[in-house]
């Protein structure tokens, strides 16, 4: 019997909590940057609002800022983007179908890969280390 | 023994209830680290949450967030006795050590 031995990654992070009501993600980026930073593997499951995160539609910028036009914010897609494109093999993002299929949440960057919810389980075997973030 | 991080995100009842767990943690003689990061930074400050001062007589480790109190303008602000300041490149080193189980709240 040939026994396939999965990838194991470092840190598996499931963000249920929702966007811009908190600073949740904003502590999630840069945990994630620096666990990145030590040379470690990360990935992050993005269920709830937070698959509206990675759409398309978003740009690569926030809209302006009217107190400060001539600053550009980029978008959360694109933070996301860079985050797994300056890490190869290092990064993933994963989106969950359910969720995103059920808040409209279409069309995604390419860099972000879909998953359904029936593979939360095996992908949490995966990970040495998983942090739940619940409040969805 | 297993070491534990507890980060608090929250602030109010239920974030005093989580601060509670932590207390009974630490007393049972687990190594307990608590990080006050986003809302719930402010109980770092002194004299803000009773909680913090208990924690810290109980043996826990207190973090505050570096980059939160910034943020919210707090990085001069006395802070509880016990209580350090953190980067997340810190933070970052124990949530990905082997033998530490972490509690998001």
């Amino acid at each position: 019997m040939t026994v396939i031995e999965r990838r194991m990654w470092d840190l598996l992070v499931i963000l249920t909590a929702p966007p811009h009501t908190t600073d949740a993600l904003t502590t999630v980026l840069r945990l994630v940057q620096s666990v990145l930073d030590q040379g470690k593997s990360v990935r992050v499951w993005a269920c709830g609002y937070n698959t509206i995160l990675t759409q398309a539609s978003l740009g690569d910028a926030k809209p302006a800022n009217l107190r400060d036009p001539d600053q550009t914010a980029p978008s959360a897609a694109t933070l996301i983007r860079h985050l797994v494109t300056d890490h190869p093999r290092r990064m993933s993002w994963i989106v969950c179908t359910a969720c995103s299929k059920e808040r409209g949440a279409s069309t995604h960057i390419p860099e972000v890969r879909l998953r359904s919810d029936a593979r939360l389980a095996q992908t949490i075997a995966t990970a040495r280390k998983t942090i739940y973030i619940g409040g969805a | 023994m297993t070491a534990f991080l507890l980060i608090e995100t929250q602030c109010g009842a239920m974030s005093d209830r989580f601060l509670t767990d932590a207390l009974t943690l630490t007393r049972t003689g687990q190594q307990v680290t608590v990080l006050l990061v986003a809302d719930a930074v402010t109980a770092a400050v002194r004299g803000t949450n009773t909680l913090v001062p208990e924690l810290v007589s109980a043996g826990a480790h207190l973090w505050a967030d570096e980059f939160t109190l910034v943020q919210r303008a707090l990085r001069a602000a006395p802070l509880e006795s016990g209580v350090t300041v953190q980067d997340i490149a810190r933070v970052a080193d124990i949530v990905v050590a082997d033998d530490v189980t972490v509690v998001w709240h």
